[in-house]
């Protein structure tokens, strides 16, 4: 009687419970249940996370109005110095619009990659490339032809980099076209930093050679 | 007068004891099954905003993992993509789809996409996603294959143990440095193959040339070798290595 009864009750909440909650790594939407919350949640802002402290819903806060950080200027355009911290038109913050920040000299586009990165040569180089792949090859193509796997997918113009005017643009340019975009491509210099990007276009212009025949791939390496 | 406790009164006790000990053994069995991240956090696949496809875009259009989460190799936070970057393509690839209405109007607003985060460390877990990745830690040991998830769901504990389990032995995560985002990818099987990609021989790894290794040894080679070169020391018993 005893038995049957106890064992009876253990194997119908045992059905039960499995039925209720189920195996371990089942899919669900429901959130996760905390058995112990042991201090997982404290009162202080993670980034990117929503607070409903602030009207607008944001965590993070822009700058103050009308502050701009130590050694920066107050921005007329965007380009920044190092780091990620770039805004996009008004507020945003700016370093001295020389040639490494912006690809320009005066009003012109310069050539030639900034001194301070162009000594660490090979290196820079090898930056590019894997910077290159993860930035730009998903449209523009491993060789920079223009027919990345995303061009099928209803992208309208996807240049070829290796085509005659793409190899007589300055290096400024080409800088300058990675930082804000050109026609349908969008902006990169938000999550591009300056080294990178003048890495880039050092990598660009060896598969400008390649692509010339200039230079053969295992030289490139 | 008939007995008031027959002969088998005797088993009574015994047998409460055999039940509530089975029912004992059943609860502490639930609570090992039940209350744990095992159960409570994998598999967690909440719906989002917009039903993103990331077999689509990692896995059909290879696009790297750090072309949207920028900054995962060069700071502690993986960071969401800005409606701007995702604007960047969707100005003209499915530019008119309804599933894609909450990213126009995020962007019009300039409010973004109130995307719902899966992963998450406890508070007091300071985990640091570039220290990994520049070591060679791929984002599937702790994500899974992403790349062939249409809906992203949590595909490991990420509890403690979880973490300890590799900071005790972080051979078992060790690749290249080139193939931390390439999700599939698996160290050679073949001894030679495994060498080359090493920069050196099948001898100073200690195996025979022509050898045919287990995926495991392979991984385990390649590791070591890599644990030495970078010279990965993690954390293992300082707490304060992860916690503060």
């Amino acid at each position: 009687m005893i038995l049957k009864i106890g064992f009876g009750a253990l194997i119908i909440t045992g059905v039960a419970a499995l039925g209720l909650a189920g195996f371990r790594g089942q899919k669900g939407e429901q959130t996760h249940v905390e058995w112990f919350n042991d201090m997982a949640h404290q009162p202080k802002v993670n980034p990117q996370v929503r607070s409903d402290f602030f009207a607008d819903g944001r965590a993070e806060r822009k700058p103050v109005a009308g502050t701009i950080p130590i050694g920066y200027n107050i921005a007329g355009t965007y380009y920044q110095n190092d780091g990620n911290n770039l805004g996009t038109g008004v507020g945003a913050f700016a370093n001295q619009p020389d040639y490494l920040n912006t690809g320009r000299i005066g009003e012109f586009y310069g050539d030639g990659i900034p001194e301070n990165l162009a000594s660490r040569g090979a290196d820079l180089v090898k930056r590019g490339q894997e910077r290159y792949g993860i930035y730009c090859s998903h449209c523009h193509g491993v060789a920079a032809k223009g027919n990345g796997p995303v061009k099928a997918f209803g992208l309208m113009t996807v240049a070829d980099l290796t085509s005659e005017p793409m190899r007589k643009q300055p290096d400024g340019q080409i800088f300058n076209t990675i930082t804000h975009g050109k026609n349908t491509m969008g902006a990169l210099g938000p999550i591009v930093t300056i080294e990178d990007r003048w890495a880039i276009v050092s990598y660009l212009r060896a598969l400008q050679k390649v692509a010339e025949g200039k230079l053969n791939v295992a030289e490139k390496k | 007068m008939p007995q008031i406790f027959q002969r088998g009164a005797n088993l009574v006790p015994l047998k409460i004891l055999l039940v509530l000990g089975a029912l004992a053994t059943g609860a502490v069995g639930a609570v090992w099954y039940y209350f744990t991240p095992e159960y409570t956090k994998v598999g967690y696949q909440p719906s989002q905003p917009i039903p993103f496809s990331h077999k689509v875009h990692a896995g059909q259009l290879n696009i790297d993992c750090r072309f949207c989460h920028s900054f995962a190799d060069s700071g502690a936070h993986s960071n969401l993509p800005s409606t701007q970057l995702c604007m960047g393509c969707h100005t003209q690839v499915q530019k008119d789809s309804p599933k894609l209405e909450p990213l126009r109007q995020g962007w019009a607003s300039g409010k973004g996409v109130p995307w719902v985060q899966i992963h998450k460390t406890p508070d007091h877990a300071y985990f640091n996603h570039s220290v990994h990745i520049n070591r060679g830690v791929s984002c599937v040991e702790c994500h899974g294959r992403v790349d062939q998830m249409d809906v992203v769901y949590q595909a490991k504990s990420l509890t403690m143990n979880f973490c300890l389990e590799c900071h005790r032995a972080p051979e078992n995560a060790l690749r290249p440095l080139d193939k931390v985002t390439d999700l599939g990818w698996k160290a050679p099987t073949q001894a030679d193959e495994l060498a080359s990609l090493l920069g050196t021989t099948p001898d100073k790894l200690k195996l025979k040339a022509g050898d045919q290794l287990t995926p495991g040894k392979a991984q385990k080679v390649m590791g070591e070798h890599f644990k030495v070169q970078r010279g990965v020391l993690p954390p293992d018993s300082n707490c304060a290595g992860c916690h503060r």
